[in-house]
Parts: C-alpha cells; structure tokens; sequence
C-alpha cells in the first residue's frame, strides 16, 4: 500500500543538491557519448577514439598528466560537429573533404576556448585534423603541431577504417596499410612506427570488437583524479546548451530562456541562491539528448509523423542517462530530464505522476512549457504571452503541470 | 527604487535604474517598464551604468519583459554595463544572443 503521508513529503521536496566536486572523467564520457549517438544507432567513434589514444599513450609511456589531457581531449574531439549526418561521415570515410575538416576544428576550438580549467584543450582540438606534411588550412606542421592533436588524428584516423561488419582481425592487415601508406604525409612517422608495435597485440583489436574499451575507459576515468566544481560545470554546461541550441535556428536560444526562467522561478519560490545555480545549470542541460535528434526533424515544417515524434522522444530519456552517469550531480538528472513528466502521468518517458516528481523537475515543465510556447516553431508561429498563460492555466486544470508554480510564473510576467 | 527616465521619441525611451537589480526592487522596475510599454514606447534601452549586480530573480523578468516587448514589434536592449560581474553573467547564460546588448 502506498504510504500517502510519506508520498506527500517526498512531493514537497525539491531535490537533492549536487556535491562540490564531480569527476571530470565522467561529466567527458558522457558527453562523448552524447556526440557518439546517430539518430538510432550508437556510432561510438569518440569513446573508440579515445580508446585507441589511451593506448598508444600508454604505450609511449606518457606521464599520467599528460594521458589525462590527452584523452579528456580525445572524448570530446568531434564537438565541432554539427549534424548527425556529419558523424556518420568522420566515423565511416578515411578521406576527409579539406573544408569540412576546418570548420568543424575550428568550431570545436571556440567551443572550447573559455574552459579555463583544462588550459589549451581547444588548441589541441584545433590541430586534431592536421597533416604531418602541413597541408593544412594554416600550415602548420611537423612538430609544429601539438603531440596530443597527432595522436588523436592517428587514432581518429584508425577507427574510421573498422568497419563493423566484418570481424576485426581480418581487417587488421588492410587497416595497416592504409596507415602505413600516409605515413609521412599524414601522420607522424613515429607515431606510425608505434601503432605497428602496438597492433601486433590481438588484444588491442579484441578491445574494440568486444566494446570492453567502455570499461577500460571507465577504469581510466577512476584513477584520474581531475575534479570540477559547481563553477566549471556552469562553464561546460553552457557550452552545451550552445551546441544543442545551435541544432535549429528555432531552439536557438531554448536553453538560456528554459534557465534563466528556471532559476527565476527558483528564486520567486524563496529558494538560496545555490539551488537557483543548480536549477539554472540543469536548465543548461535539460535537453542534452536533443543532440542526438537529427536537424531535419526538429527543423520539419509539417506536422511529425508518428515515427518522429518517436524517434523525439528519447532526448528526455538520454537527456537523464547521461546525466546520470555523471557522480555527485544530486537530483540534477531528474531536474533536467524530467520535463516532458506531467502530474497527472501521462508524460514522457518515465511516466511518471506526481509523487515522483520534485519541485525541481516541476519548475523545469514549467519554464519549458512557457519558454517552447513563446517561441517560433517550424510548423507555427510564436504563441503570445497571454494565449501561452491560457493553454498553461488549462494545463493546470488537468493536472498536467503544477498550479504553484505556474502562479509564479504568472505573477512575475 | 529610484529609476530615471529619458525619452528619446516617440518610441524609445532610457531607463535607467539608480541602484543594483535584486527581488526586492525588480517587481517595481518590471511595473515601470510596463507602464512605459503602456504609454506606447517600444524600444525601451536600460543603462547599466549603476547598476552592479543582478539576480535570478532580475534576469527572468527582463526576458520576460523583452518577450512582452517584443509581441508589439519592440525591442528591449540594454547598454553600458560597467561591472564585468554582469558583462560574465550575461554571457555565461547566452542572454546576451536573446537580449540586445549594447559594448558602446
């Protein structure tokens, strides 16, 4: 039997707050996997990457220090991408066009240029396409080109030549080729010569054939102590949201209206200023998942088939996985992810009803609902305020998002 | 809270308000740039310049007023801001791709 008095406890409650410190290791896997979603398969080709580069560094026995960097690095190296489109291209072709190369490089560096915690992160990114032999769109080569970039690029550069429907010790001996063929052009000869060595191990291939490479990341990621605060969150967190809003021209600026709506209700509700922090970075995060939702569906003009709007339908569920690996984050998961729940349980994915959702989850429906409202749609033009606040008082009187709430939000228009 | 006002035209008007944005005063800017938004200006500019800090409470209500503002075809901006406090909040959160700001 369902204990109503301690449903109703657990109803008032906001949330569990994050802790000061979370693993850096983490919060990178996540979002590499986020990078390595297709529409609906799992492409894997960043955590592979930085697999592959974990390896090779171990094999030139780098310092902890600097295997750190050099796979935090590999994990995110394709952030510069914009489309699911495009990471079936970085993960399936061996030649890439000359164009494509720079503006994702360079886009993945200004991304990356105000993380100021992981220092020079986005110039590794920026040579991490580079040729040896300096055709590249700024000539910079050889040695010129940073250690970590030339890893990264010789791993980048292995992984997109397995392919997936054939066992993989029977490609070794083409992938070699390949390799050895653009030794000294593209790749450095050195690092070349220690990839031979290293492929000679069975056991580096099995890795990737038997997808152990997630737990030899994961064991990776426990030793390496590199810790982030609630601030370097913060940073990251908008990073991502600008990557997510930048899928649509419609989205553009979803995130920073979701949170900073978010954090408003928070405040107006007579919460401290940690938990209006804390929701406006879940506010950031609410809809991480949309990063595997192609752009031609979110960008559709006409109404969703059936299809897509199930196929729309998983942002919110990984939105929450992701989050969910992430150590010490709290309730932020839930915050985040929980805005397609409604009260009354018809929302989505969880389906979860009231009791189950907390005030967080509950102030993050709200803003999303009003923020989705008041924006243009490909399929209908932006709602006003007071048609949005007639939908949202109907909402209310079906139960579907919360009546306090709600209020706030009414009176601080 | 002590706000000044300039009108400029017909339609826009300088708001500027006397003191930093936090809950206890940004109910009372939000019914002045209302009322202005009422006597029928629509390019509303609010200088910066003493105001040092913001809260939650005061960002959600400027996005929620350049929402308003911009049903009738306006635009809110802001212009002037001194401290790098405020110059970093609005970056950090993208407010300022949603709200015009002004480098002058």
């Amino acid at each position: 039997m369902v204990n109503t008095q301690f449903s109703s406890i657990v109803t008032q409650n906001f949330g569990q707050l994050p802790e000061n410190e979370m693993r850096i290791s983490d919060l990178f896997i996540s979002i590499s996997r986020a990078l390595d979603m297709g529409k609906i398969e799992i492409l894997d080709h960043s955590s592979r990457v930085a697999y592959i580069s974990l390896e090779l560094a171990n094999y030139l026995e780098f310092n902890k220090k600097e295997i750190n960097k050099l796979v935090l690095t590999s994990l995110i190296n394709n952030i510069g991408i914009m489309s699911v489109e495009e990471k079936r291209i970085i993960k399936n072709n061996f030649q890439l066009n000359e164009k494509f190369i720079e503006r994702q490089s360079r886009n993945g560096a200004n991304l990356l240029k105000k993380i100021n915690f992981l220092p020079n992160i986005d110039n590794i990114i920026l040579y991490s396409h580079h040729k040896w032999n300096g055709d590249n769109f700024d000539n910079v080569k050889e040695k010129k080109i940073p250690l970590a970039s030339r890893i990264i690029f010789l791993a980048d550069r292995i992984e997109s030549l397995i392919s997936e429907e054939k066992y993989i010790l029977f490609q070794v001996d083409r992938i070699l080729n390949k390799i050895k063929e653009k030794s000294g052009e593209w790749f450095d000869p050195d690092l070349v010569k220690a990839f031979l060595k290293l492929a000679k191990k069975e056991s580096f291939w099995l890795n990737l054939e038997t997808k152990e490479y997630n737990n030899i990341l994961e064991e990776w990621g426990k030793e390496t102590q590199i810790k982030i605060n609630l601030k370097n969150l913060e940073s990251l967190a908008t990073i991502l949201a600008h990557l997510i809003d930048r899928i649509s021209p419609f989205t553009s600026r979803h995130s920073t209206g979701v949170s900073t709506i978010a954090a408003m209700l928070t405040h107006e509700l007579g919460y401290e200023e940690l938990e209006q922090r804390v929701i406006r970075i879940a506010g950031l995060f609410h809809d991480l998942g949309k990063l595997i939702i192609p752009a031609e569906i979110i960008e559709k003009e006409a109404e969703l088939t059936d299809k897509e709007y199930k196929i729309i339908k998983q942002h919110s569920y990984y939105t929450y996985r992701l989050l969910k690996k992430i150590r010490g984050l709290g309730s932020m998961p839930e915050w985040a992810a929980f805005h397609h729940e409604r009260l009354d349980g018809s929302g989505y994915p969880f389906r979860f009803s009231s009791e189950d959702i907390n005030i967080g989850s509950r102030i993050m429906a709200v803003s999303d609902v009003f923020q989705a409202l008041t924006e243009d749609r490909p399929y209908r033009s932006a709602f006003t305020i007071s048609k949005a606040l007639e939908i949202m008082e109907e909402m209310v009187e079906n139960n579907k998002i919360d009546e306090n709430i709600f209020l706030t939000l009414k009176q601080s228009i | 809270m002590e706000i000044n006002k300039n009108i400029l035209n017909e339609n826009k008007v300088i708001v500027s308000p006397q003191e930093n944005i936090d809950f206890a005063n940004s109910n009372e800017l939000k019914e002045e740039l209302i009322s202005i938004k009422e006597e029928g200006y629509n390019q509303i500019e609010i200088d910066f310049g003493e105001v040092n800090s913001i809260d939650s409470s005061g960002l959600g209500k400027l996005l929620l007023f350049h929402k308003r503002l911009k049903e009738k075809d306006g635009e809110l901006s802001i212009k002037n801001i001194q401290s790098d406090y405020i110059k970093n909040m609005f970056d950090m959160i993208k407010l300022n791709k949603v709200i015009k700001i002004d480098e002058k």
